[in-house]
């Protein structure tokens, strides 16, 4: 037994140390370790001071090399190739379904078509950093009123290490749009790559970092329109939030002042069993926000109730928080420090299920794609059709599917809240 | 691309690295930490560079410091963490239906081993991963030779605890 379980101990070590990314040794390889011994003068003139200090902050950068080290906000166009290894990196095969690429740096990112569901995938060679579809439904988008152009409401979906949180964003715009950007919280204003009908912009950091957007700016050949990302607008956009619900201000939200909605809708606790179960366990925001994917703001507009999220240990390191709200539901799955977590509006939450399809990334040097579902109580199992043309069937536990797989999820099949066989993906 | 004044600390970083990052690795169990513990390790050992470089073996001294670090408390404290749950290991390939089954043990073992006391799991990297005999781990924590028998005989003991009770609760299950 014991020589079996050192036998164990060596394979187990040995398949951990591989899944290090080999960009690590790099970064530490440039980094200069050896000790500063001159000093910059105190005082040497106000030129000389301010040529020491540029100089101080290079040596500190060089010493800690910053995530996203080159990313530029303003794009160029990769070429051709690059854009068939991203697409190829994105769990694709490079054909004609890329609809908008664009590269900052040595960062490429991609906007390209699964079934009708557009992706945004950003890469980094052939790490992944970023998957997710965009499944805002329409009326997720804001738009500033000009030239068809719409701006998503912008949600961290997706990253893959605390240091590197990033945020995409992709829409459609008209025709005649020439240019779109984005001005951030933190001051940072982010060039989009328009062309084809999209635009697409993304950008390190996430609301954690104040890195969401507060305007867009659309341009045309007749003139450049302003819009603000309004936040009384991206409030009233949540269907699920009604009259005589008692609906959190997103003010509020923002500055920290959780509201929590008592109770829990009754679709949920009818179709759910799960939420007719008492909660053994509620969380805080604490270990939400801990790893920045539930936001506080994602707590306002979703007026979600702490008190009724359940959190499953699911084994091999992934912890699942299901966050339920008057406005929706929001699932939080926690993969060592990373993860990815997405919140889904109600009613269609509670009655068509919440489904997470195909958020992928990479986990220490393994690109992985999930697919996180909470479906109604009418599904002992699910089938989920993946891009290499597999299907899988999963069994469900506590209305819980949750796995990973090498290759992209497309689709899942499974029974609505009505008994109906629904198709998502 | 080290600019170091001393070459030969560039060609001890460039050799031991690798060996270092992994090292780090399974004892934080944490890239992050790894990487900012190996980074600091380096920073020490090139601050003394000139006298470590005349040691028998720079290498074996360089692991201690890192071991040292990575147990010092004070130090992890003041490091910033994240230590947000554990790891995960590879994703279940669908391709490879074969190897389910050690997919599964290897999963368990991962999970018993991130939740072992660091100071457990390092005895354990530094006997089974660098396959250290007793004399050479005890050399890089500075204890005895019996401190590091008793420490590794309690280390498997409690990765099987934890195995067996994984596997005796291997259901979806709240806490």
């Amino acid at each position: 037994m014991t020589d079996t379980i050192e036998q164990e101990l060596r394979t187990a070590f040995a398949s951990k140390v591989v899944s290090i990314s080999p960009v690590v040794a790099q970064r530490l390889r440039t980094v200069d370790y050896h000790p500063r011994r001159r000093r910059l003068p105190a005082f040497a003139g106000l030129g000389a001071l301010g040529a020491s200090a540029a100089a101080a902050i290079v040596l500190l950068s060089s010493s800690a090399p910053a995530a996203f080290a080159g990313w530029t906000a303003v794009p160029t166009t990769p070429s051709p190739g690059t854009i068939r290894l991203a697409r190829l990196a994105c769990g694709g095969v490079p054909s004609a379904d890329v609809l908008g690429a664009d590269q900052r740096g040595p960062y490429t990112a991609i906007v390209f078509e699964r079934g009708s569901k557009p992706t945004e995938c950003v890469t980094e060679g052939r790490r992944v950093l970023l998957s997710q579809a965009t499944l805002y439904p329409p009326r997720m988008f804001v738009s500033p009123g000009v030239g068809n152009a719409t701006l998503p409401i912008p949600s961290p979906r997706w990253w893959t290490h605390p240091r590197r949180r990033l945020t995409a964003v992709s829409g459609t715009v008209g025709s005649a749009v020439t240019g779109v950007t984005l001005r951030l919280a933190n001051g940072t204003r982010v060039r989009a790559t328009v062309g084809h009908g999209w635009y697409l912009a993304w950008w390190p950091g996430s609301f954690a970092d104040r890195a969401y957007p507060t305007r867009i700016t659309v341009s045309t050949a007749a003139g450049t329109r302003r819009a603000p990302y309004s936040r009384s607008r991206l409030h009233a956009l949540f269907a699920g939030c009604r009259l005589g619900t008692r609906c959190v201000a997103f003010e509020r939200a923002v500055r920290g002042l959780i509201d929590l909605v008592p109770g829990l809708p009754t679709q949920l606790t009818k179709h759910y069993s799960l939420f007719r179960e008492p909660a053994t366990r509620s969380t805080t925001m604490k270990p939400l926000e801990q790893g920045h994917l539930l936001s506080s703001q994602d707590v306002g507009v979703m007026g979600l109730d702490l008190a009724q999220a359940r959190t499953f240990k699911l084994g091999r390191g992934l912890t699942l928080f299901v966050v339920p709200g008057s406005a929706g539901v929001c699932l939080d799955l926690r993969i060592g420090s990373g993860g990815l977590g997405s919140c889904h509006p109600g009613p269609s939450a509670w009655e068509q299920g919440t489904i997470g399809l195909g958020g992928g990334g990479d986990f220490h040097g393994v690109t992985t794609f999930y697919v996180v579902a909470l479906v109604p109580d009418s599904n002992r199992t699910v089938s989920v059709g993946l891009s290499n043309g597999q299907t899988v069937v999963l069994p469900v536990k506590h209305n819980i599917v949750v796995r990973g797989f090498p290759v992209e999820p497309t689709k899942i099949t499974y029974r609505n809240a009505a008994g109906k066989l629904t198709t998502y993906g | 691309m080290v600019r170091s004044v001393d070459p030969s600390f560039d060609a001890f970083v460039n050799e031991s690295v690798g060996d270092l990052v992994r090292m780090a690795y399974l004892i934080t169990w944490d890239e992050t930490e790894a990487e900012d513990l190996v980074q600091e390790c380096l920073l020490r050992v090139a601050k003394h560079w000139p006298r470590v470089r005349g040691m028998e073996m720079p290498l074996a001294y360089t692991r201690r410091v890192l071991v040292n670090l990575a147990l010092d408390d004070r130090v992890r404290s003041a490091r910033r963490t994240a230590e947000l749950g554990l790891d995960v290991d590879p994703p279940i390939d669908v391709r490879a239906e074969a190897a389910l089954e050690n997919v599964e043990v290897r999963a368990e073992l991962m999970e018993a081993l991130a939740q072992l006391p660091r100071q457990q799991r390092t005895v354990l990297a530094l006997r089974y991963f660098l396959d250290l005999s007793e004399a050479q781990v005890a050399a890089v924590l500075g204890c005895s030779t019996g401190a590091v028998k008793s420490a590794a005989s309690r280390g498997l003991a409690h990765v099987r605890e934890l195995v067996v009770s994984e596997t005796q609760n291997s259901e979806v299950c709240e806490p």
